[in-house]
């Protein structure tokens, strides 16, 4: 009897042995396929030469990125050697440096050298530079022009007053003022292409992507000026 | 006795061998989960159809925030194959008809800052509209 229970816990312990080694097969067949191949280790650790260098490439690769990033916002106040910027989500702190930051005006295709005192609050900047937190130490600030841009749904078609009324797809409801200067570009459905249209061919439903000026200090908040518009008629959507 | 210790042994082995295989089909179970979902419609031939998101606009290059020194930029990223892509900006529109699910397309930008809308618009009418904006800067670089 004590040789039968021998006996049988032995079995028990291979068939289990067995089954954990079929399990931790299975598992790492599954692994291989989906990890490389571990590096072999190098027996010795990388000098502290090579890891200086190591270091100093990121920190320049990581100032060059932050150099590649450009920061833009109406100024709310101009103090000393500071200006506030208000973004779109985020508040900067442009820290001018008398020697180094330049003023330019983008004006076209080009810029034009402007001097610190021109600029007022409610203008529009570009800042290049690195930032660290809110900062950001200007390189070089541009003066510009900011434009709201964005589609939505025609539900209105002022043709007395030349209006849209658009349900943008932020879930606004906005007016948009179709000027003389305005460009107004339908989409070709069979083409594909860009045609240039008159207001009259502007439809309720119609889908509208728009490049709008921004109305910063105006009285009416959801009215806009339009630089350009392009309509994707409804049957586009119609299959 | 012979008799009863070749019935312990049979009924060990036997037991050890359903655990084992009862371990190795959990496993299975769970790899098989995290496949992609696919279904098979049986007939003279098998079809295999996958059930695809409409939500698969990405938009790799270039970044928002990005200062780009050329005036023409190349947009970059995936959308459905046979999707309409419509990209505008204060310095024009351009329309795209998506042959692959990749696209790299120029685009030519105004000195300054460009705040650039991309809409993707699907063949299926039932697939929802992605649509994403960015703002880069074309300007010298510091």
């Amino acid at each position: 009897m004590k040789i039968l229970m021998i006996l049988i816990t032995a079995l028990l312990l291979f068939s289990t042995a067995f089954s954990v080694n079929a399990v931790t097969s299975t598992s790492s067949a599954q692994t291989n396929t989906l990890s490389p191949s571990p590096r072999t280790a190098t027996s010795s650790a990388a000098s502290p030469l090579q890891q200086f260098k190591d270091k100093l490439a990121s920190k320049v690769e990581e100032l060059q990125k932050q150099n590649n990033i450009g920061y833009s916002g109406y100024i709310t106040s101009i103090s000393g050697n500071t200006i506030q910027l208000q973004g779109t989500d985020e508040i900067y702190k442009a820290k001018i440096d008398d020697v180094v930051t330049g003023f330019f005006e983008i004006v076209g295709v080009a810029k034009k050298e402007i001097k610190l005192n021109t600029l007022t609050k409610g203008d529009y900047l570009i800042v290049s530079g690195p930032k660290n937190g809110q900062e950001i130490a200007a390189n070089i600030i541009y003066l510009d022009v900011h434009y709201v841009v964005g589609s939505g749904k025609i539900t209105e078609v002022n043709k007395t007053d030349f209006y849209l009324t658009v349900a943008t797809d932020d879930k606004r409801t906005i007016t948009i003022d179709i000027e003389t200067a305005t460009k107004k570009n339908l989409l070709n459905i069979k083409t594909l292409k860009s045609d240039v249209i008159g207001f009259a061919n502007i439809k309720e439903g119609d889908t509208v992507h728009y490049v709008l000026k921004d109305n910063v200090g105006a009285i009416e908040k959801t009215r806009y000026s339009a630089l350009r518009v392009f309509i994707i008629p409804q049957e586009f959507f119609i299959k | 006795m012979k008799k009863e210790i070749g019935i312990a042994v049979f009924f060990g082995i036997l037991l050890g061998l359903i655990v084992a295989f009862f371990m190795i089909f959990q496993i299975r179970q769970t790899q098989s989960d995290n496949q992609p979902i696919t279904s098979t419609i049986s007939g003279p031939s098998v079809i295999k159809q996958q059930i695809v998101t409409d939500e698969n606009f990405e938009l790799i290059q270039p970044k928002t925030g990005e200062i780009v020194e050329s005036k023409t930029i190349t947009l970059k990223g995936k959308a459905t194959k046979d999707s309409v892509l419509v990209i505008q900006s204060a310095s024009g529109e351009k329309i795209v008809k998506l042959d692959d699910n990749q696209f790299a397309v120029p685009y030519d930008v105004a000195y300054g800052e460009n705040v650039i809308h991309i809409a993707i618009y699907p063949k299926d009418a039932n697939s929802h509209i992605q649509r994403r904006t960015i703002t880069i800067f074309y300007i010298d670089k510091p």
